[in-house]
């Protein structure tokens, strides 16, 4: 089972990849582009479902929901990456994820795949005038002609860009 | 590994109760100090050291446990009238307690205390009983810290026989025979005969049954009296024979094997072993629970289930087996005799009746305390038939597993039975809703149910609740100490008053108040009261006075320290403030709003920094911590007679009543608790401020309006206050705003669910919760509201708290 040795221990502090054992991805699309984030943060994925919107929360942030008792913000990644504000339909899904203890939900267009990645073939993001994003992005990956971006969910998400982000 | 986890455990109970008995050994001195001499406090006092002693020497603390001793000798020569209560020997006796806490907190930290410390405390308490007595004192010889000050007072080292025979229910008591055995080893040598021959066959053997009787002989430096107060606390669960051996008899028992000469080996050596201070980082806390809350939920929760068994399981066949586990709940509790069982038929509704029909035996959780009790009666032989009885045994002893009628419950499993007890009330809320569309006609039989749900579901939830409330008393019994130690340094003469140690509080607002309290108290003492010489100049008593109260008032908890001090002086604050750029120069400000600037940051108002306060922690990180509570502080000071902080906080952080809002197409909890009115203005009371928004007047008053659909950037909503409804709110300090919402849809219980847990707190907003539709509402901040209609220097209106006198 190579899978199996997709331990935690893989996954840096951070986020970041440290070890070379293979690890798996949750990967989604939005719009045309297709992300991947850690599988082993991921807890469940679900449909769209209203949320409650929070006064003077920035833009990509869709509100509350009620995930069986307990508050979970919605964040909305393309707005999110500055490509505005999603417009939900029954469709869209949250992908619902644990960063550092918390429990957020990720509001994306749709999911589509497991990947197994091996560490070497995680290639750096290059530099394309993204300044701090690259912060959040932890590599790309090449998938027969498609490129994965795989998300840093832990800077991205940290308590100082929640909902300030350092991002413009 | 299990064994550490056990170890651990107990440890942990043993610092939770230490915690408790320190609490009760300084109540009880405060009374002492106050003149109440009783008997009966200062057989608490003793009690209590003597518990934390009997605890420590457990676990090997030994700095706590001589220090403990010595105390206690001091106690007991008080006890015995050999020494009177007066102030200087409470003062040493107060002391001792201060040592005493810092002690139990070395060991619970794993810290080794310094070296001879608390030695002058030591010392004071041994004069207290004065020079080595004739013959009365001669227990310190086992302890170090008396080696030297008080040889064996009957020479040489004696030889007894011990016969212990434990009584069949001495093990559900919590006693443990190992550990007796251990206390007795530390005062001489021991050789251990265990008989077994009560042991009864397999098939009979109970397994929490005390079989086993020992025969122990010990040479030990110690008198009789000694070891019998080994065994003080299993007297009454077991036969005990101390006989005077002879010399030669003793190593008679011994078969062949030469009884080492040395005589009882001091403690210190054994250190070592103690425990590693494993359990100092996340301690798993419990606390004690009074039985009848217990005892209430698990009644309630019967009632739920019974009502779910008669309401959704309505068929014998699904009754039956709810109904066996009834009986053999019931039976378990009164073993012997004939149970009426409170079967599922019982009718809903009336409550009373049933509370009073599952009263008498007052107990449950967790099976071994249950046992524990019950077996009580049993004892007792002569009375099967009556629950009665067990009430007696509980004040036989002060037992280190609970005071009478209370039990020990990990916090943990108290918050599940919260957190389930949340989600029922949502769920219910759920229900409620879904059925509310269903016509009375052909669904009455539902509705009527579910109106019984509801009940229920209320009853246990307030019910559960209560069981994570506790005294306050815990928080303010650290106070004494903390007025003590700051009047001393300051050459200060302080009484503290307390009152209303008994009004209860949620767990968690208990253990976070500690810090905030402590502070207030200190500045009352550092920055209030007078010293003596100065107080005489005024006319006043030398002695200033800090008064500690609490007491519920509707659904908060206000707490309340006065002290007859000098007041704030509103000048320097002021000055300050200026000085500070808090205050624009030349403000005219009201004495309420110079007041209240002391909670401003960066506004220390000591003229000196002193030790005491000063330490960078102000009255503003005071103020932060109790808002974070849900509490609010407020002042009221009179010049030269002295200050009143006012302290409100929520009794439970877990559920508010509340009114439920729409703006636009959002829905808002509005707290009860802040509610005055809900009003719809006539457009003429409408008034717009140049630049300061728009207020309402009513009734001579004119109130600031908050237009929630433009804070929160609702689209949709009422912009015009007299066509939809301004709901005029109070903040916890004083201070009035209108909230102008569209419509109010309903009043409702909720749920506090956390946003800051996942997301982070935002302003204007205390909480989330869970609507019966399933739907996050947002619960309304409405001081955090109100602030941010004032401007930073200059409140539109003067708090309500600004009329004194």
């Amino acid at each position: 089972m190579d899978q199996g040795s997709a331990t935690p221990e893989a996954i840096g502090p951070a986020g970041g990849i440290v070890a070379s054992a293979p690890t798996q991805f949750i990967t989604f699309t939005i719009g045309a582009e297709e992300y991947g984030v850690d599988i082993m943060a991921v807890k469940e994925i679900k449909g769209w479902t209203a949320a409650t919107a929070i006064p003077k929360s920035p833009e990509y942030v869709r509100g509350v929901i009620n995930l069986r008792g307990t508050i979970v913000p919605i964040f909305d990644l393309r707005a999110r990456f500055g490509q505005g504000r999603t417009e939900p339909t029954p469709n869209h899904v949250i992908i619902i994820v644990n960063v550092a203890a918390r429990m957020l939900g990720l509001l994306v267009d749709a999911v589509s795949d497991i990947l197994t990645v091996s560490p070497d073939s995680i290639r750096p993001v290059p530099d394309v005038g993204l300044g701090a994003e690259v912060a959040f992005l932890d590599g790309l990956v090449a998938v027969d002609q498609r490129m994965v971006t795989l998300i840093a969910l832990a800077p991205l998400f940290d308590r100082q860009n929640l909902s300030h982000p350092s991002l413009s | 590994m299990a064994d550490l986890d056990i170890l651990d455990a107990t440890r942990n109970t043993f610092f939770d109760e230490c915690a408790e008995l320190l609490g009760v050994t300084e109540a009880g001195l405060e009374l002492l100090a106050n003149g109440a001499f009783d008997s009966e406090t200062l057989h608490g006092i003793f009690r209590a050291v003597h518990s934390i002693k009997g605890g420590a020497g457990a676990f090997r603390f030994v700095e706590l446990v001589n220090f403990a001793h010595v105390f206690e000798t001091a106690l007991d020569a008080l006890r015995e009238g050999r020494i009177s209560p007066d102030p200087a020997v409470v003062g040493v006796l107060l002391r001792a307690t201060d040592v005493l806490s810092d002690l139990v907190t070395a060991a619970r930290d794993g810290i080794a205390p310094g070296e001879g410390f608390g030695g002058d405390v030591a010392a004071a308490l041994s004069d207290l009983v004065g020079r080595p007595p004739p013959k009365a004192e001669p227990a310190g010889a086992r302890h170090e810290i008396f080696a030297d000050a008080s040889p064996p007072a009957d020479g040489g080292p004696g030889s007894y026989r011990i016969t212990f025979t434990p009584h069949e229910g001495l093990l559900r008591r919590a006693n443990e025979p190992l550990l007796l055995i251990r206390d007795l080893k530390r005062l001489g040598t021991v050789r251990v005969h265990a008989d077994h021959s009560r042991i009864p066959p397999l098939d009979r053997l109970q397994t929490d049954a005390a079989y086993l009787a020992w025969v122990l002989d010990i040479e030990t430096a110690a008198r009789e009296a000694e070891l019998r107060d080994v065994f003080e606390f299993v007297l009454d669960d077991c036969d005990l024979r101390i006989d005077a051996l002879l010399p030669d008899a003793a190593s008679g028992v011994a078969d062949g094997a030469a009884l080492p000469q040395t005589p009882a080996p001091p403690l210190a050596p054994s250190s070592p072993d103690a425990p590693p201070a494993a359990a100092s980082g996340a301690a798993e806390i419990s606390i004690g629970v009074k039985d009848d809350k217990v005892d209430l939920v698990i009644s309630l929760t019967r009632d739920l289930w019974a009502f779910y068994v008669e309401q959704v399981a309505n068929d014998a066949a699904a009754a039956a087996p709810v109904a066996s586990a009834m009986v053999r709940i019931e039976a378990r509790k009164t073993p012997g005799a004939t149970v009426a069982v409170p079967a599922p038929a019982t009718p809903p509704g009336d409550a009373a009746s049933r509370k009073a029909a599952s009263a008498p035996p007052p107990r449950s959780i967790g099976d071994d305390q249950e046992r524990a009790r019950v077996a009580e009666p049993a004892s007792a032989a002569a009375a099967p038939t009556t629950a009665a009885p067990q009430s007696a045994p509980a004040d036989s002893g002060p037992v280190l597993a609970a005071s009478s009628g209370s039990i020990r419950v990990d916090l943990e499993k108290i918050d599940r039975l919260v957190n389930l007890a949340g989600e029922l009330v949502i769920t219910q809320a759920m229900l409620t809703q879904q059925v509310g569309a269903l016509s009375v006609d052909q669904y009455g039989a539902i509705l009527g149910s579910v109106g019984q749900l509801t009940q229920h579901t209320r009853e246990l939830q307030e019910s559960v609740m209560a069981i994570r409330a506790q005294p306050i008393k815990s928080v303010f019994a650290r106070i004494p100490r903390v007025v003590r130690e700051a009047a001393t340094l300051l050459g200060k003469d302080v009484r503290l008053v307390t009152s209303g140690e008994n009004t209860e509080i949620d767990r968690t607002v208990i253990e976070r108040l500690g810090d905030p309290l402590t502070h207030m108290i200190r500045n009352a003492v550092d920055h209030g009261i007078e010293t003596p010489e100065e107080r005489e100049a005024k006319g006043k008593p030398r002695h200033g006075t800090v008064h500690l109260s609490a007491e519920q008032r509707g659904s908060r908890i206000v707490i309340e320290i006065t002290d007859d001090g000098r007041g704030i002086d509103r000048e320097k604050v002021l000055r300050k403030a200026e000085r500070a750029g808090l205050v624009a120069p030349g403000a005219v400000l009201s004495d309420a709003e110079i007041d209240n600037l002391i909670f401003s940051p960066g506004l220390s108002t000591a003229a000196t920094v002193s030790s005491i306060s000063g330490r960078g922690v102000g009255m503003d990180v005071v103020k932060r911590s109790l808002q974070n509570l849900g509490g609010r502080v407020s002042i009221e000071s009179i010049p030269n007679s002295g200050s009143r902080f006012t302290l409100s906080l929520p009794l439970t952080l877990a559920v508010v009543d509340g009114m439920v809002v729409a703006v636009g197409a959002e829905t808002y909890i509005v707290p009860i608790a802040n509610i005055v009115e809900s009003i719809r203005p006539r457009p003429a009371d409408v008034h717009r401020l140049a630049g300061r928004g728009k207020v309402v007047s009513i009734r001579g008053e004119y109130v600031p309006l908050v237009f929630l659909h433009q804070m929160f950037g609702i689209a949709g909503a009422i912009a015009d206050p007299s066509a939809g409804l301004v709901i005029i709110v109070e903040a916890d300090g004083g201070g009035r705003v209108g909230l102008v919402v569209d419509e109010l849809l309903g009043q409702q219980q909720v749920v506090l669910k956390s946003l800051e847990a996942n997301y982070e707190s935002v302003e204007g907003i205390a909480a989330a919760t869970i609507l019966g539709n399933g739907q996050v509402a947002l619960i309304l901040d409405v001081s955090g509201l109100r602030a941010s209609t004032e401007q930073p220097q200059r409140p539109l209106l003067a708090p309500a708290s600004a009329a004194l006198n």
